[in-house]
């Protein structure tokens, strides 16, 4: 009687189904920049994030998929979706958001792109990216004449948190043979970090009369 | 451990009849983790014609609620790129025209209703995202071209891709 059971079961189960085969492919990618244009003041934080890629699969016509690309700043932010599309449609949605952040203070980051299957009533694709921080941090300051090395601009110490990578690096004057705006003397450079590491070295930099690095 | 048996051989050939059924549903496979290339992690195994792909669709997407800013932003990301600033204005027209033509592409293969196999549309992609390239690398200026490669090579490990079927 157990075995009849279980071979009903069985029967009603694989009954429902037919083999199809799938396969999702696809991809996603987040990036993030500063507006270096508006150097003093909060910095304003450009991020975008991409879900991009299709399906193949046979036997799928009644079903219908859609892309969402979640991007949230400071807390501030949402879905953007694509949509409703064949499950063999190219699904291509990006999220772009745009925030503001003071100095040094650390901005949350969510981003996420997933693909909603409607045969399976859930995320077909869905993935993190990895970013959970974005912060503006004072970095280098360089200043010619103060520390000269064969004429090249050399960069001064880098704050605590921020990229260390060019540190001690030494670049070349810009045309007119200064290393900052006249009559500046020092040039002040921000970095953006996530994930409290380095993402963009240098991200932001302007003049300035005095030394103000590492406040 | 009798009825086990009988139990998977019932499995097997029930299996076999599935595709009779009247009432049909598919299976779908969620995408699993070893489908995708974690940049992260192995930022090599990322091909450039999709890391190339996705940065291109990245810097041209715009911030719906600040249509203002579109300029702005797609410059603050070539400069982030290192694309200096003489050739923002021949990236402009190079990025602007892959915008179109991406969109017109997936609109077509996705109007085609099945028309256009995948396979096809995947090779019309990739050509569109390496002649792209190739206009950027060839317009743009020596240093521009230098610091772009590298940046999209260091993007790769916030790149999450998929190995796709060939």
């Amino acid at each position: 009687m157990r075995l009849l059971g279980y071979l009903l079961q069985t029967t009603l189960i694989l009954g429902q189904l037919a083999v199809a085969q799938m396969s999702p492919e696809y991809s996603s990618y987040a990036t993030f920049t500063v507006d270096a244009s508006q150097p003093q003041g909060p910095a304003t934080v450009y991020g975008t994030v991409v879900v991009d890629g299709t399906t193949t699969c046979q036997a799928c016509s009644q079903y219908y998929h859609y892309g969402q690309a979640y991007l949230a700043l400071g807390g501030v932010g949402g879905y953007v979706t694509g949509s409703h599309v064949s499950p063999t449609s190219y699904i291509s949605v990006s999220n772009a958001k745009t925030a503001t952040v003071a100095l040094n203070t650390n901005l949350s980051v969510v981003a996420q792109g997933r693909v909603w299957c409607s045969g399976i009533a859930t995320y077909l694709y869905n993935t993190l990216l990895p970013f959970n921080t974005a912060r503006i941090a004072e970095s280098d300051y360089i200043s010619l004449g103060y520390y000269p090395v064969s004429g090249l601009c050399n960069w001064g110490p880098v704050c605590q948190g921020s990229c260390t990578g060019d540190y001690g690096f030494s670049t070349n004057p810009n045309p007119s043979g200064t290393c900052y705006t006249p009559p500046q003397r020092y040039r002040q450079c921000l970095d953006l970090v996530t994930n409290e590491s380095c993402f963009l070295s240098r991200a932001i930099c302007f003049g300035q009369p005095s030394q103000g690095i590492c406040s | 451990m009798t009825r086990v048996r009988t139990g998977i051989l019932l499995v097997i050939v029930l299996g076999s009849c599935a595709p009779l059924a009247l009432v049909q549903d598919h299976q779908h496979v969620a995408t699993q983790a070893a489908d995708i290339i974690d940049g992260a992690k192995t930022p090599d195994l990322i091909p450039d014609s999709a890391a190339w792909r996705l940065w291109l669709i990245a810097v041209t997407a715009e911030d719906s609620s600040k249509p203002e800013r579109a300029t702005r932003r797609q410059h603050a990301f070539l400069r982030m790129a290192g694309v200096v600033e003489d050739d923002m204005v021949i990236a402009d027209f190079i990025l602007a025209n892959f915008k179109n033509d991406y969109a017109s592409l997936i609109n077509s293969y996705n109007n085609s209703m099945g028309g256009m196999p995948a396979k096809e549309l995947r090779a019309k992609r990739d050509s569109l995202v390496q002649a792209t390239q190739t206009s950027l690398l060839g317009a743009l200026a020596p240093l521009s071209v230098k610091n772009l490669r590298n940046h999209i090579t260091r993007e790769k490990a916030s790149m999450k891709v998929a190995r796709e079927v060939q």
